[in-house]
């Protein structure tokens, strides 16, 4: 897998004065790497990663995954583009609260593939360490918990690339480390690429790469 | 900001849940309205007329001859307050032209020249009023009603044959003040003076009839009273104003009860989705109400706040249902006029007004303030967190509190504890059955690879508050819509005339001991097939197990429930008995062993039989032992079977069947039954022309008044029925709106996980339609079942079957709510991932 981000930015207009978010952004990510994106609250973070999920349009610039140029991608074809190669762990879980561990985490799998492979969902389950609460609704599990099936989730559709927005912002610190570990040693051990959001620069430091966003522009500090 | 500041907000910015709450109450409310008004129509069309329904002050009335000696007494004991008094005697028979080409049944009143104290009989031109008795006494003439005089194709001067005399007709009336409601009555009435009655003969031992002494009145109260102190006889009823015409009260009232339970049903169903509606928009609103919590309102005001947005709601719901009531009240009124033939003006009073306000009021308070409550005193740290949905939980206290109020409702509109009972129960019993139904599918654990049906079949067995609101209303207005179709068109079979064959032609009463036997023979010869005839005894009730049950304390002053009413009607009148050693066709023996001996000794205790629902109302059961008076003789008999009785087989059929045997000696009438492929009109006249003083009824023509009626009653439940269905429609569109916005960030994420916007549509339609079709096939498999238990239980009806019209009407009903739902999709279901 090849992420290629091409002086990427994005701004509004504000009482006839156009107000930039981001200002060309760059850089690459390869197969198996992991980068971390910091910076302050406002900085504009979640909108480069709502952008490279398809959720946002950039204002200009491109961005190639695996040659391809997603920016002119339409709705249908991001539906396609997620479902193939994307996970996403979010802050506030996103769990769907009627279906079990098990089913949450089985879902990607039957919306990709139409079908379940029972013996992936375990594994993931057991590597997340929840395979003894798999038939327990989100409701039941704690908020740690919730997370650890929300990641086990994010890989159940063999990603590409995870992105990661604030994974550990609704939790406390040990329990944000722990979920942070099982993270990145989840991305090591299936080779995927992982782009992970956070405030935290110590955290971040755990990535291959850190990049910082400041007044719209990045510097890598890593 | 005051609290009311807060609610006008509330409430100008929100249009979805405004128009939702309105409009469904509207619905809910309107049958009851409607029924409200007709209640008072009835009611005061009875109050205007009750002093000339007995045209008197007041009356003394019995189903026999009563002794001179008696009425001496009476009147001598009672000249203080009895200004002045009058004899009518009530009874039928046939009447026919002079040529006796054509025939007719006719109620006919033996009156003096006294008759009436009040009211009257008028046509266009003529009145007939305060002693118009005295017109017929002078010759032998009478005053029929309208519909006698088209039968008999007769006019005025012409002539009628009445029993054994020919009488001129002196009057023919259009408008008759001595009765209401007058397609129930079983024939049309000829006034006839008393001093012919001999002559006609119709009056004899054993005839049916009705004595009546009328009463002008110093004080008709305490007249009233010095009859109840005189009179412990209970056979000889005392008729005031209050209670006339008691029987037609009674049914007339029986039917507003039973359409009230049908207007309770189908607000029962509105109550339901405003509920759930409420929940959803309170757990939307939980961060709003957290914020007001922090900026320092407190909590009583925040419940004002909330309470004041509902008033005004509730408020203009009321208006609109008696803006809509007075708008269409003449349209109503004409619809009423075709359903009873009696001019009714239904209206509202004042105090209509305050009951419907409380009536609403309490029963969406008991449902929101118990939500309400738990919500503003949930700490603001919880109120952010949306997870937390503890205060959305139905307690065990909150169904009881909701089951004991609409006990409480439904006892209230039917003044009935069994009926109230069994309605609340069969309401209740529905979501049981649609719970316990979601539990089952829940645990079933199926393995669906299909994704769409995955997702849709654990949000329908997992959102249980949802799938329970739809399929319930949808349950509870299906199986009621089935049941009054299902029982419509059973009833309709019933009687019609194509399934006749095995029922009676002709069916005869007052038939004289001494003519039975020619009459047999009469009829044989005018081939005439399966003629049947019984005996009639009157008896008197006097003990049951050793207990008095010949008197009864008189006090007419308490109100009384349907149960007792209705008991205490049965247990006043004179008792027909029978005698007989085998069962009738349609008889079924249902506990014990008829009898097929015979009782021949007076002094031995005789064997009875009775019917289901007599032995139930007198608390009678096997080996009870029962003595009665019969033409002053005491016997004495024990029940020995219990039979189940198919009053529609039009046979004489009886409630009480006595051994045969020494009772061939007492003094009795006859009833016969025939069927004959001749033309009945002819068979009547030739009948009539051997036999004048013999009631003859056309059984075809009594079933063909009969399926009329069914019909007018099943349009007007119908009616309130297909109300019950819109308020389900209504509730599913609302609880399916709520559904979208709830469901946003759901579908936000299968979007996200690349689930296109046209499969998110087709999952939300998909779970509606499930639901749907889920409700409509429970729907109608419990209305089939209800049908057939009250078919085979109380109309002995074995076959039925799940009918076509409903079908349709079901397909039909579900085709277009499923397109209402399906447009509102494609318009509204735009949306944008809002992760």
């Amino acid at each position: 897998m090849k992420l290629t981000i091409n002086h990427i930015s994005k701004s509004f207009n504000e009482a006839s004065e156009e107000r930039f978010i981001l200002k060309d952004i760059h850089f690459e990510l390869n197969s198996g790497q992991t980068m971390a994106i910091v910076g302050r609250s406002g900085s504009g973070k979640t909108t480069l990663l709502n952008i490279l999920a398809g959720l946002d349009n950039a204002s200009k610039g491109t961005i190639l995954f695996d040659e391809v140029d997603v920016t002119q991608f339409k709705e249908k074809d991001w539906l396609n583009f997620r479902k193939n190669n994307l996970g996403i762990v979010f802050q506030q879980f996103h769990l769907i609260n009627y279906l079990t561990a098990y089913e949450n985490v089985s879902m990607p799998m039957m919306i990709k593939w139409e079908s379940i492979d029972d013996s992936s969902v375990k594994n993931l389950l057991t590597e997340v360490q929840l395979d003894h609460r798999m038939d327990h609704y989100p409701g039941m599990l704690s908020g740690g918990e919730q997370q650890r099936v929300a990641i086990a989730r994010a890989f159940a559709n063999k990603p590409k690339l995870i992105l990661a927005d604030e994974p550990t912002g609704n939790l406390d610190t040990e329990t944000g480390d722990k979920i942070i570990k099982l993270l990145f040693d989840s991305a090591l051990n299936n080779g995927t690429s992982m782009l992970i959001v956070t405030h935290d620069e110590k955290l971040a430091f755990r990535a291959d790469r850190v990049l910082k966003i400041e007044h719209g522009l990045c510097h890598f500090l890593k | 900001m005051s609290f009311f500041k807060i609610s006008i907000n509330h409430f100008k910015s929100s249009h979805f849940f405004n128009f939702f709450y309105v409009i469904s109450l509207v619905i809910g409310l309107f049958s009851l309205v409607l029924v409200q008004s007709f209640r008072n129509a009835i009611e005061d069309n009875i109050n205007k007329k009750s002093q000339s329904f007995i045209a008197s002050d007041v009356a003394l009335s019995a189903r026999r001859i009563l002794i001179d000696e008696d009425i001496k007494k009476w009147l001598e004991l009672t000249k203080d307050q009895a200004l002045e008094h009058s004899i009518k005697i009530e009874t039928y028979s046939v009447a026919s032209s002079e040529d006796h080409s054509r025939t007719s049944l006719v109620n006919v009143f033996f009156v003096d020249e006294k008759f009436p104290f009040y009211g009257g009989v008028s046509n266009d031109a003529q009145v007939w009023q305060t002693g118009f008795g005295r017109d017929l006494d002078s010759e032998a003439r009478v005053i029929i009603s309208r519909e006698t005089a088209i039968k008999l194709s007769i006019k005025e001067g012409m002539k009628l044959q009445l029993g054994g005399r020919l009488f001129e007709v002196h009057g023919i009336f259009d408008k008759d003040d001595f009765s209401s409601f007058r397609g129930f009555s079983l024939a049309p009435k000829i006034f006839v003076a008393k001093r012919y009655m001999q002559d006609t003969g119709l009056v004899q031992l054993g005839s049916t009839l009705t004595h009546s002494i009328l009463f002008k009145a110093k004080d008709s109260k305490k007249l009233e009273t010095q009859l109840k102190d005189l009179i412990k006889d209970k056979t000889v009823k005392i008729v005031t104003k209050e209670n006339s015409n008691q029987a037609l009260t009674r049914s007339l009232s029986l039917i507003a009860d039973y359409l009230n339970l049908i207007s309770l049903l189908t607000y029962v169903i509105t109550c339901i989705g405003i509920f759930y509606f409420i929940q959803h928009i309170s757990f939307i609103r939980m961060k709003e109400i957290a914020l007001y919590k922090v900026f320092g309102l407190n909590q009583f005001q925040l419940m004002l706040s909330m309470l004041s947005h509902i008033v005004i709601l509730t408020m203009i719901a009321i208006g609109i249902d008696i803006a809509f009531f007075e708008f269409f009240k003449v349209e109503i009124n004409q619809q009423v006029f075709e359903l009873t033939g009696e001019k009714l003006n239904l209206s509202l009073y004042l105090n209509d007004y305050f009951l419907l306000l409380g009536f609403v009021f309490l029963s969406i308070g008991v449902f929101i303030f118990p939500t309400y409550i738990s919500l503003v005193r949930v700490k603001e740290k919880q109120l952010f967190d949306e997870s937390f949905k503890n205060v959305f939980k139905i307690k065990f206290m909150n169904i009881f509190t909701y089951v004991v109020l609409f006990y409480a409702l439904s006892f209230i509109l039917t003044y009935s504890f069994k009926v109230s009972a069994v309605f609340v129960l069969l309401i209740c019993f529905v979501p049981i059955l649609v719970f316990v139904g979601l539990k089952l599918l829940e645990s079933l654990k199926l393995k669906m690879s299909n994704f769409y049906f995955f997702i849709v079949f654990k949000s329908i067995t997992r959102n249980k508050k949802q799938s329970l609101t739809i399929l319930t209303a949808l349950v509870i207005a299906l199986s009621f819509f089935n049941l009054i179709y299902g029982l419509n068109q059973s009833l309709k079979n019933e009687f019609d005339l194509a399934q006749s064959g095995n029922r009676p032609s002709l069916f005869m009463f007052d038939i004289q001991e001494d003519q039975i036997n020619t009459l047999k023979s009469f009829v044989e010869k005018i081939n005439v097939e399966n003629f049947f005839s019984a005996p009639i005894i009157r008896g008197k009730l006097l003990k049951i197990n050793g207990v008095d049950h010949s008197l009864v304390k008189r006090n007419q002053n308490v109100q009384l429930t349907r149960e007792e009413e209705f008991e205490r009607a049965t247990q006043s009148r004179m008792i027909n008995l029978t005698y007989r050693d085998h069962l009738l066709p349609f008889e079924k023996v249902i506990s014990g062993k008829f009898s097929q001996r015979a009782c021949i000794d007076p002094n031995q205790i005789c064997e009875i039989s009775l019917e289901e629902q007599y032995a139930k109302r007198m608390n009678l059961n096997i080996n009870d032992e029962v003595i009665f008076d019969i033409a002053g003789m005491q016997v004495k008999t024990k029940v020995t079977s219990i039979r189940k009785v198919k009053w529609t087989s039009f046979m004489p059929n009886f409630f009480i069947v006595v051994e045969k045997g020494f009772l061939v000696d007492a003094p009795k009438v006859f009833l016969a039954s025939l069927h004959t492929k001749k033309n009945l009109s002819e068979s009547i006249s030739m009948i009539n022309d051997q036999f004048k003083t013999i009631s003859i009824i056309n059984v075809s023509e009594m079933t063909q008044k009969i399926s009329k009626l069914l019909s007018s009653l099943s349009s007007a439940v119908s009616a309130m029925a297909l109300l019950a269905l819109i308020s389900t429609s209504v509730m599913i569109l609302s609880v399916f709106v709520s559904h979208l916005q709830s469901k946003i960030q759901d579908f936000s994420l299968l979007s996200l996980l690349g689930v296109s916007h046209k499969s998110l549509k087709s999952l939300l339609l998909l779970e509606f339609f499930l639901l749907i079709l889920l409700g409509i096939a429970v729907g109608t498999s419990t209305g089939e079942v209800l049908l057939a238990i009250i078919l085979k239980n109380v109309f002995m009806i074995e076959v039925f079957h799940l009918s076509q019209g409903y079908l349709f009407f079901v397909f039909t009903f579900s085709f277009f709510l499923m397109l209402v739902l399906f447009i509102y999709t494609l318009v509204r279901f735009t949306f944008k991932s809002k992760i």
